[in-house]
């Protein structure tokens, strides 16, 4: 768990103020307008920020704390950092990068294995694409097997397929690993996938926590049969477009006309929504 | 999905249930759910919205017909595309788009072609309310 409660003022007419829990295992998301202060957040979290007063204690560590005065420094704490741009050595290999993270060679070739790059793990930063290089980075910010691991804006460079990839990956190693993360990113599909909660950060302070369901799509729409579905394909009639959607272990069918999917692919979450008369009801005799 | 702005006339609420007017242009409509408005923070009177109704829901007549329907309004067809089975009909509603989606035989049997005038109707229970 970690509890953050601190004050800093960003500008003569901006505090940041935050006062929130944060569990073991969530995949948080910072969401709000440039300049709310979600980098700074990530800053002083991570130690490169000092906040004016306030704690933060880390799984019963103190990292912070203005009262004793005591501040943990950056290299103490063990975090893991990914931004937009990628930031391996590139006079080292693949694999020399993520030794000089932490010099533990089985964690290495268990990381490049989690993410199939072992391949290339004797290859320069210079000769890999900008996915294989960010894909790099973040295994090397899991060496030290951090306890919050940091994405700011991790994957905007990449173009749109290569940025679906990478979000598939992050999901299924942030499900192996369980690493609380912290992500800040504009693209409410992006956390849709990814993250379990929301921060809304607004004029440095949080104006809402919940689900990334609740905070983009819940309470918008009255009706009462409603749940949200991912995209299982999608198949153009003429001028219609038959949709399969799978929720939980169900299966269904939607059909919407063709100019509507366009802005739809395979793989997009989707709310479903019908008022609570159409559905027929039919008791299931064993 | 059709969407049209209207503004909220009137909230009734009895136990599970809910009716809203609205008033979208000169015309009524209303929305029928199954929720008290007590918990439905958006649905208030003056409050302007989105009426939001699946294509498939919108029903076509031409002339003059005496229907239980209480969303009725006045259309006109400005694009019709067609297959063996079915028909989705683009109409304009005071400057607003909305279609239908009717069989090939509804079609046919009402000769529907651009620029006819017709009604078009939704099921007050089809119509759901969605925030603006």
């Amino acid at each position: 768990m970690i509890k953050i409660d601190i004050k800093k003022r960003l500008a003569k007419d901006l505090l940041l103020k935050v006062n929130r829990v944060i569990q073991k295992g969530d995949f948080l998301a910072l969401f709000g307008e440039s300049g709310a202060g979600k980098t700074t957040l990530l800053r002083i979290l991570s130690g490169l920020e000092r906040p004016d007063e306030g704690k933060i204690v880390v799984e019963g560590e103190v990292w912070f704390d203005s009262q004793t005065g005591f501040n943990m420094p950056v290299q103490k704490r063990k975090i893991g950092f990914v931004f937009q741009d990628y930031t391996l050595f590139p006079n080292m290999s693949v694999y020399e990068n993520l030794l000089f993270a932490k010099n533990d060679r089985q964690k290495a070739d268990f990381l490049l294995k989690l993410i199939e790059l072992d391949k290339l793990k004797d290859r320069y930063p210079h000769q890999l694409s900008g996915g294989q290089k960010q894909r790099v980075a973040l295994i090397r910010a899991l060496m030290r097997e951090p306890k919050i691991l940091f994405l700011d804006e991790p994957l905007s460079a990449l173009d749109v397929k290569m940025r679906s990839k990478l979000q598939d990956e992050l999901a299924q190693i942030h499900k192996r690993l369980g690493v609380t993360t912290i992500l800040v990113s504009h693209e409410i599909s992006e956390i849709f996938k990814l993250c379990n909660k929301v921060f809304v950060l607004e004029k440095g302070e949080i104006k809402k926590e919940a689900s990334p369901f609740e905070i983009f799509v819940e309470a918008k729409v009255a009706s009462s049969f409603k749940f949200d579905a991912t995209i299982l394909d999608l198949k153009e009639e003429d001028f219609l477009c038959v949709l399969t959607l799978s929720f939980g272990s169900n299966i269904i069918k939607s059909v919407i006309p063709k100019e509507e999917a366009k802005e739809l692919k395979i793989g997009d979450k989707v709310l479903v929504s019908s008022k609570a008369f159409n559905p027929i009801i039919q008791k299931i005799e064993f | 999905m059709n969407k049209i702005a209207a503004v909220i006339e009137e909230v009734k609420s009895k136990g599970e249930f809910t009716i809203v007017k609205l008033r979208a242009f000169e015309d009524s409509f209303t929305s029928l759910i199954v929720q008290n408005s007590s918990l439905l923070p958006f649905v208030k009177k003056n409050k302007k919205v989105w009426m939001v109704f699946k294509e498939s829901e919108v029903s076509i007549a031409k002339g003059e017909c005496k229907i239980s329907l209480q969303n009725r309004f006045f259309c006109k067809i400005t694009h019709i595309e067609y297959n063996d089975i079915l028909a989705l009909i683009t109409l304009d509603y005071k400057n607003e788009r909305v279609m239908s989606l009717i069989t090939y035989n509804a079609l046919r049997d009402l000769e529907l072609k651009v620029g006819d005038e017709v009604f078009a109707f939704v099921k007050s229970n089809e119509l759901a309310i969605m925030e603006l």
